[in-house]
């Protein structure tokens, strides 16, 4: 029954971790912010650390990071000062920054820290799993809810502005969940790893369609894939799911690049 | 009445003032072009009206509503917005006719989907302005000139009571340009809608503006009014 619990979990995990980061995936690729993810999935994993070394739960110091990353963002970005790739980048490295001080400052063994960063969906518990529905679910909704408004944002986000849509608002709830979607998954694939849920489907599914919900669908499809298939490679060789299941994208992403009808049309366009 | 009053307005970005001390009224109705050399503030007085920037000395008033920016949304409703030198990327996934449905996004508010009927009177005006053809077809592959017809088009599926418009003809081909040109002045004529044309086109300006006004380092230097139009 054990067994059979783990392989359930292991299984729902890997849809799930797979459906949520493809989701804010297409919206981060497609906006152009793709270093977002790694930037969060590294605040998420320096988050988890902290709680670690406090004695609190490493997954809600991890989605608190996530948020506090969101809310420095978010005006950084509205101000317009700092170009968002730069404001990214010292994110990025204060995050990176504060893993490296907080890794060493662990008691005794390192291996709980660890896991956070290289994660292991075949150890996911029934809360993990209850947390990555709850946020897959969340994801789900907000897309559908406001498709219109992220296509707008997506085209352009200044026009989004001048057309009276609330953009600021939406753009604060895309970096919001994108925290809190790397957070849920990184139990499952780890800090490192999830940045590649996040862009390789969507940025394959890029390759295939102009169609934005087409583009949604393909990348949750491509998404569950690399998570099944991933975890297929990691019972077949025993080792941690991570590796392979962000190893499948990649594979995914090269196979959609080299039979995209884009390029086609792109370097028909080029010789025209 | 939409009347846009500038009173006393300064503007500065990156430490450099580039609108100085603007008072001006435009009446509902007038249009009103924005002429002078690259740098001279003409797209910045675009921006004020629509809330895209916010001065740090004096104020504007768009109708009853005086600028600020808790109060910009209800002007960008009304507002239609032509960008100048638009690019995307090719390969974005948006299409031509999502780009012109979504001139109706702001109207329509959360939770509200465009309808069928919001489809058909897509498709209609952009038959009217001869891109019809692009209907299904996504916005990174048409061509410059297409691509700001759909972006006139878009403004106009959003029936604005002002419009700005930034160099909208630069790369719409001679023909075009007239018809469009036309198209703009029966809707204006319609709708009595107040229109600010940035141009460096005096032919565009004579043909559709009543009012030019004349910039040069932010500065309004003179105003020259134009008869027989409209």
């Amino acid at each position: 029954m054990e067994i059979y619990n783990f392989m359930i979990y292991s299984w729902a995990g890997a849809l799930l971790v797979g459906i949520a980061c493809s989701l804010i995936g297409v919206i981060v690729v497609t906006m152009g912010i793709s270093f977002l993810g790694v930037c969060m999935s590294h605040a998420a994993f320096a988050g988890a650390l902290a709680g670690i070394i406090l004695g609190i739960n490493p997954v809600i110091c991890a989605f608190i990071f996530c948020f506090i990353v969101a809310g420095i963002l978010g005006p950084i970005s509205d101000r317009g000062d700092i170009k968002p790739d730069t404001s990214l980048g010292i994110i990025f490295s204060s995050s990176l920054g504060l893993s490296f001080l907080f890794l060493p400052l662990i008691p005794g063994s390192k291996s709980e820290g660890l896991r956070f960063l290289w994660g292991n969906i075949l150890t996911i518990s029934n809360s993990d799993l209850f947390i990555l529905c709850a946020v897959t679910i969340v994801t789900i909704g907000f897309v559908i809810a406001f498709f219109k408004e992220i296509q707008i944002l997506i085209f352009n986000r200044i026009l989004a502005v001048a057309s009276g849509i609330p953009a600021r608002a939406i753009y604060y709830l895309i970096l919001f969940l994108c925290g809190a979607t790397i957070t849920a998954s990184i139990k499952a694939v780890g800090g490192l790893l999830v940045f590649a849920l996040i862009v390789n489907p969507a940025a394959a599914a890029y390759q295939l369609t102009y169609d934005l919900k087409k583009m949604f669908l393909i990348s949750s499809i491509f998404g569950m894939a690399s998570g099944c298939l991933g975890l297929l490679v990691s019972f077949w060789l025993n080792i941690p799911a991570g590796a392979p299941i962000a190893l499948c994208s990649v594979i995914i992403f090269t196979i959609a690049t080299i039979f995209s009808p884009k390029k086609r049309t792109v370097y028909e366009m080029r010789k025209a | 009445m939409k009347n846009i009053i500038f009173d006393s307005v300064s503007v500065a970005r990156a430490g450099r003032i580039i609108i100085k001390n603007a008072s001006f009224t435009i009446k509902t109705g007038e249009c009103v072009a924005l002429y002078g050399p690259n740098g001279a503030g003409k797209t910045t007085i675009l921006n004020l009206i629509n809330g895209l920037l916010f001065a740090f000395q004096g104020k504007i008033v768009v109708g009853d509503t005086t600028l600020t920016k808790n109060t910009a949304l209800s002007v960008q409703l009304i507002t239609g917005y032509v960008p100048q030198n638009f690019e995307v990327d090719s390969r974005i996934p948006i299409l031509a006719k999502t780009v012109v449905l979504s001139g109706i996004y702001g109207k329509l508010g959360l939770f509200h989907y465009p309808s069928q009927q919001h489809f058909d009177k897509v498709r209609k005006i952009m038959e009217l302005f001869e891109i019809g053809h692009i209907f299904d077809r996504p916005f990174g592959q048409i061509s410059g000139g297409e691509k700001q017809k759909t972006m006139i088009a878009r403004a106009m599926m959003q029936e604005p009571e002002i419009l700005l418009l930034d160099e909208p003809f630069s790369s719409i081909s001679e023909s075009s340009k007239w018809k469009i040109l036309e198209i703009i002045k029966h809707w204006k004529k319609e709708k009595n809608i107040t229109i600010l044309l940035v141009s460096h086109e005096k032919q565009v300006i004579e043909k559709l503006c009543n009012k030019i006004f004349y910039l040069e380092e932010g500065t309004i230097v003179s105003q020259e009014s134009i008869d027989g139009n409209l």
